[in-house]
């Protein structure tokens, strides 16, 4: 961690909001991504992300410099979104539609080709929410965040071969699910 | 390779995380076995439209919402009742502190008499930034013995083409939880504006304030003396004011420019006048004569140096402002307080810090106890001869 980092740990504890604002700048948009892969909703993500970086701001007195900052932040993030998760389920379960991917319509897309690609995130997401969540977790951190196997570990506190193995399992029902879900999922995907 | 070893490797086969050999044995496997690759291209699929779930950018105002937020979040905390807060614990720890301080006199005069020592040694004032007065030396050395009209004062002086000499000075003081990153900080601060540590020190240990004393924590301080380009000498000011806790701001500013011509129009003058006892020099046959010229010539190359050298020293100091930093080292226990510390946090953090006080408090008792002990077996000795000397007097007039 650079000399600038800590000095803007420390002046950010200290409760000077423009350093915290350096400080932070660069995890916006992964923290946000990682929120939205957690949580579907372009504008629950975005809530969600400003309530884990406030966290982030108003903890950081309590940050130890044994994990890397970012590491901490995204641990942050991502216990955020659970939580989020855990309040919304039951009004999820309720909900009849589910339209968690109207945010995410590429604007630049032909029709057709909208339909198509929406057709297939839909499924894959649906799908994804439908197996087992420490699984899926794992598989959004690789797949859709792209995240080493090594981060993932650190982020989630687990070891990498948990990570492996989850991850292992979490494609292979994955796949499985799309099959039963759609039985001629694969001949679109195709 | 069979399909069970295929299938174990697909993930990594995927994630392109496998050795060059072990891949190209899959690869191998996938181009005999339909099912496999079969499995292979459903997991990749698959994986590709994960990929394509990433989101798009940041929401537009994402990250003004966000600073929004923050500053409104930071504001309470040093609203009313934090700061009463910190008001009743301020208090009690007086109270507290008093107690204790009574306590230990009571029984420790000494120990005592030690500890405002350190704790004077704390209060001490700062060493004065040096200020030597270039002015006063110089004027006093030049005393000479030309006239204005002998050589033709020059008039430009003070006129708008001169630039303004102008000196100044900054003493801070500052404080800091981390005194070496920050020392090291500021020095690499002023060489980034093209100025220079002309002094610096880190060390000297002493002693904060009275719980420090006890806990036995050493706090350092440093000093810094830097030449910065005046031009960014504000700069520099608002670096440190970032970087540290300021407690307080000198400035100082001498105007030199009237002195700094005046000096100017001497060394002018002097310059004449080697001139012409150079013609003298060249001129003169009489022994006696070339060597009161030569005395005098020497004299005046010497006044000249003198002076050209002040006049250096002044624009350096014009061209280079002086920040003199004094920095001290503090516990990190202000930062702590001003994020929402948790009450129990700060209860169970004064409750170790009274049961030390206590332990020390015991250990004084017991020190002093053990320390009076020879006096005490003495005075106890005595009372017990004396008793038993009483007893038997007792004891032979009864009989
Ligand atoms: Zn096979």
């Amino acid at each position: 961690m650079s000399d600038q980092d800590i000095y803007l740990i420390r002046k950010s504890v200290d409760g000077d909001v423009r350093s915290f604002e350096k400080l932070i700048k660069a995890y916006e948009q992964p923290a946000f991504a990682m929120a939205m892969s957690y949580l579907g909703d372009y504008e629950m993500a975005a809530e969600v992300t400003q309530e884990a970086l406030i966290k982030v701001y108003k903890n950081l007195g309590k940050f130890k410099f044994e994990a890397s900052l970012s590491t901490w932040i995204y641990r942050i993030v991502i216990n955020t979104c659970k939580d989020a998760l855990k309040k919304t389920k039951r009004m999820k379960e309720v909900s009849l539609e589910d339209n968690h991917f109207e945010g995410l319509r590429d604007e630049h897309q032909t029709p057709e080709e909208t339909l198509e690609t929406e057709d297939l995130k839909t499924m894959v997401h649906r799908t994804l929410e439908r197996i087992n969540p420490e699984n899926a977790e794992v598989i959004r951190l690789k797949d859709i965040q792209d995240y080493s196997y090594e981060e993932i570990a650190a982020f989630l506190e687990i070891p990498v071969g948990t990570v492996r193995s989850r991850l292992s399992r979490g494609r292979q029902m994955l796949k499985e699910e799309i099959v039963k879900a759609y039985p001629d999922a694969l001949s679109l995907i195709r | 390779m069979d399909c069970k070893q295929a299938r174990l490797h697909l993930n990594d086969l995927i994630d392109d995380n496998l050795e060059d050999d072990v891949r190209k044995e899959i690869l191998e496997h996938l181009k005999q076995c339909e099912a496999c690759q079969k499995e292979f291209d459903t997991s990749k699929q698959i994986k590709e439209a994960l990929a394509t779930l990433n989101p798009p950018e940041l929401p537009q105002g994402f990250h003004e919402a966000l600073m929004g937020e923050l500053r409104r979040a930071s504001e309470p905390r040093k609203g009313f009742f934090k700061k009463n807060y910190q008001w009743i614990a301020g208090i009690a720890a007086v109270f507290l502190l008093g107690i204790i301080i009574t306590g230990i006199q009571g029984i420790s005069p000494l120990r005592l008499a030690g500890q405002s020592n350190e704790m004077a040694m704390d209060f001490a004032p700062q060493a004065e930034m040096p200020e030597e007065e270039p002015g006063a030396a110089a004027k006093g050395a030049f005393e000479s013995d030309m006239t204005m009209e002998e050589a033709g004062y020059p008039e430009e002086r003070g006129t708008p083409e001169a630039p303004r000499k102008i000196i100044r000075n900054v003493s801070m003081e500052v404080e800091t939880s981390d005194i070496e990153a920050v020392y090291r900080l500021f020095s690499q601060q002023v060489v980034f504006y093209g100025g220079f540590v002309e002094q610096g020190s880190i060390g000297d240990y002493y002693f904060s304030y009275y719980e420090k004393i006890q806990d036995n924590a050493r706090m350092r301080n440093a000093q810094i003396t830097a030449r910065i380009p005046a031009d960014d000498l504000e700069a520099m000011i608002a670096f440190v004011e970032d970087h540290s806790e300021v407690k307080s701001v000198n400035t100082s500013t001498q105007d030199q420019t009237e002195y700094y011509y005046d000096v100017d129009a001497q060394v002018e003058n002097l310059k004449v006048r080697e001139d012409r006892l150079r013609e003298l020099m060249a001129k003169a046959e009489d022994i006696d004569d070339i060597l009161s010229v030569e005395n005098e010539l020497y004299r005046v190359r010497s006044e000249i140096d003198a002076l050209t050298r002040n006049l250096k020293n002044i624009d350096s100091r014009v061209d280079l402002s002086t920040l003199y930093i004094s920095m001290r080292e503090v516990e990190d226990s202000g930062a702590i307080a001003s994020t929402d510390r948790s009450l129990s946090e700060e209860i169970r953090e004064g409750f170790i810090r009274n049961i030390n006080r206590i332990i020390r408090f015991t250990q004084d008792a017991i020190v002093y106890v053990v320390s009076y002990l020879p006096i005490l077996v003495l005075v106890g000795l005595t009372g017990v001869m004396g008793l038993w000397i009483l007893k038997k007097i007792n004891r032979r007039m009864r009989r």
